[in-house]
């Protein structure tokens, strides 16, 4: 069937396109203006339309000085017809602040003509934090890198006594298991980010997705000489990705360890109340400030312990333990007392669909998928 | 002999430096995981020379580097960065020289000496 787009589509299309545009008719009034102009400038389509352009949002330069119609290059536009573009031009918003946008004019055929408005300062903002990310992952993966390459050119070194080498060995080991974790969490939370993490929902027993996580950290509880303890219902069971949701405990019940006192007692309780099932993770650490509560599920984000990191971990695994548990619609809070521990709570939602819908059709948000996702 | 102190918050770097220090470059060397207790190990050892990572939590290589310039007993040892990605701009003002990270363990003391003018 080919179809031609209709007006109303066309429309529907501009309004809510992420890039600011605006009509102008020949003198430079606004005729049209869509959602993303708001957000920029913060003037809503109605407000805006029978304005001239030019003299509300571009009135002055950025050193606040008067910047008259005539010079601007938008009027050069409606002049000569040729289209251009103007990098990080400073436009003014309703409010009188002002703001960074990447601008572009071109002509219409009835005489008018278009600009578009992109937030410079969103594109800076987000490219800077892509910059960061990546320089911290580098370092986060050279720094076992270097240990890993170090320790194993010095196992044959001349004059190594046999413990040495043994030491250096199970460096190398230790350093290269932090490597395959730190990639596997990075392919992790690219997945989540990019959309492409899908569930695998089964009908869980409680008791035994408890057991499960349990089991995954004891011996690292052994290590730090702590007691673990779980309690679940008998009869609690509920829908979810069962890998997905035992690699979320895990990952909480491996940060409690850590962060507890050698005898400390980690407690994994979980609990149906009405509509979610809710599972605590209680340890008996150090606790967390509350303004750094919020931070621990940013990625590489650790807690400085006497100004040396404790760094088992690749500081993904609550940034990913919260994408999993989005994706399950439900969320991860905590709670935390100085001096006295922390409890970490995972909220899984019941639905109702979850009764109805065959397993293998389910979506994230409970409606049911036309086929698997190719990366599943 | 010489007598190397190496600042790292990492202690799997610092255990692969200290096996190529002692072991292959055949010195002493002593650990600090912070610049601030390094300082306080140069007070008290007098090493020949500090390795001093660049990318520390809390008290950076800087500031630690600073920090020694500006202490009475131990401004005039000599300093090394140790560094995988500078953070810009020529640091040497501060310290005696780089070393890039990842180092070579079975060739760091000779670059040490080198780039401080040690006679082999």
């Amino acid at each position: 069937m080919t179809g031609s787009l209709g007006d109303r589509e066309a429309r529907e299309m501009i309004e809510s396109m992420p890039i600011g545009l605006v009509a102008l008719d020949s003198t430079g009034h606004v005729v049209f203006s869509n959602e993303a102009v708001t957000e920029i400038l913060g003037w809503a389509p109605d407000d805006l339309i029978g304005r001239h352009f030019h003299a509300t949002a571009h009135p002055r330069r950025p050193n606040g000085t008067a910047y008259p119609y005539a010079l601007c290059p938008l009027a050069a536009t409606q002049e000569d017809r040729e289209p251009r573009t103007l990098d990080r031009e400073t436009l003014w918003r309703r409010d009188g602040s002002r703001v960074i946008c990447d601008v572009t004019a071109s002509a219409l055929a009835t005489g008018g003509i278009t600009v578009t408005l992109r937030d410079a300062f969103a594109r800076l903002e987000l490219a800077r934090a892509q910059d960061e990310f990546v320089g911290v992952v580098s370092h986060e993966l050279r720094t076992p890198l270097a240990s890993l390459l170090g320790a194993l050119k010095l196992t044959t070194a001349e004059g190594l006594a046999e413990d040495q080498r043994e030491m250096l060995i199970d460096l190398a080991r230790r350093n290269a298991d932090r490597l395959a974790r730190l990639v596997d969490d990075i392919l992790d939370l690219e997945k989540a980010r990019s959309g492409a993490l899908a569930l695998t929902r089964t009908e869980i027993a409680g008791a035994s997705l408890c057991a499960s996580a349990v089991d995954a950290v004891t011996g690292t509880a052994l290590a730090h000489d702590v007691t673990m303890e779980a309690q679940a219902d008998e009869d609690l069971r509920f829908w979810g990705d069962r890998m997905r949701l035992e690699q979320v405990l895990t990952n909480l019940l491996d940060n409690a360890v850590k962060y507890s006192p050698p005898g400390g007692t980690v407690t994994l309780r979980m609990r149906k109340s009405d509509a979610e099932v809710t599972m605590d993770v209680i340890d008996e650490g150090a606790g967390v400030a509350q303004e750094d509560l919020k931070r621990v599920f940013d990625r590489f984000w650790q807690i400085d312990s006497s100004n040396q990191r404790i760094r088992q971990g690749s500081g993904l695994g609550l940034t990913i333990s919260q994408a999993i548990m989005e994706l399950h619609g439900g969320s991860i809070d905590g709670t935390s007392e100085i001096g006295k521990g922390t409890c970490f709570t995972v909220h899984l939602p019941i639905r109702a669909t979850d009764l109805s819908v065959p397993v293998d059709l389910r979506t994230p948000e409970g409606k049911v998928a036309d086929a698997p996702h190719p990366l599943d | 002999m010489r007598r190397i102190l190496l600042i790292d918050d990492e202690p799997d770097i610092r255990a692969v430096a200290r096996v190529a220090i002692e072991v292959v470059a055949g010195w002493a060397c002593d650990e600090a995981a912070s610049g601030a207790e390094g300082l306080a190990a140069a007070r008290e050892l007098k090493p020949d020379a500090v390795l001093i990572d660049m990318m520390m939590p809390g008290m950076d290589g800087i500031a630690t580097a600073e920090a020694f310039r500006a202490d009475a007993d131990c401004a005039a040892i000599p300093l090394l960065f140790l560094t995988a990605n500078g953070p810009g701009g020529d640091p040497n003002w501060l310290v005696d020289g780089v070393i890039g990270k990842p180092f070579d363990p079975m060739t760091l003391g000779n670059v040490i000496a080198q780039k401080l003018g040690w006679a082999p």
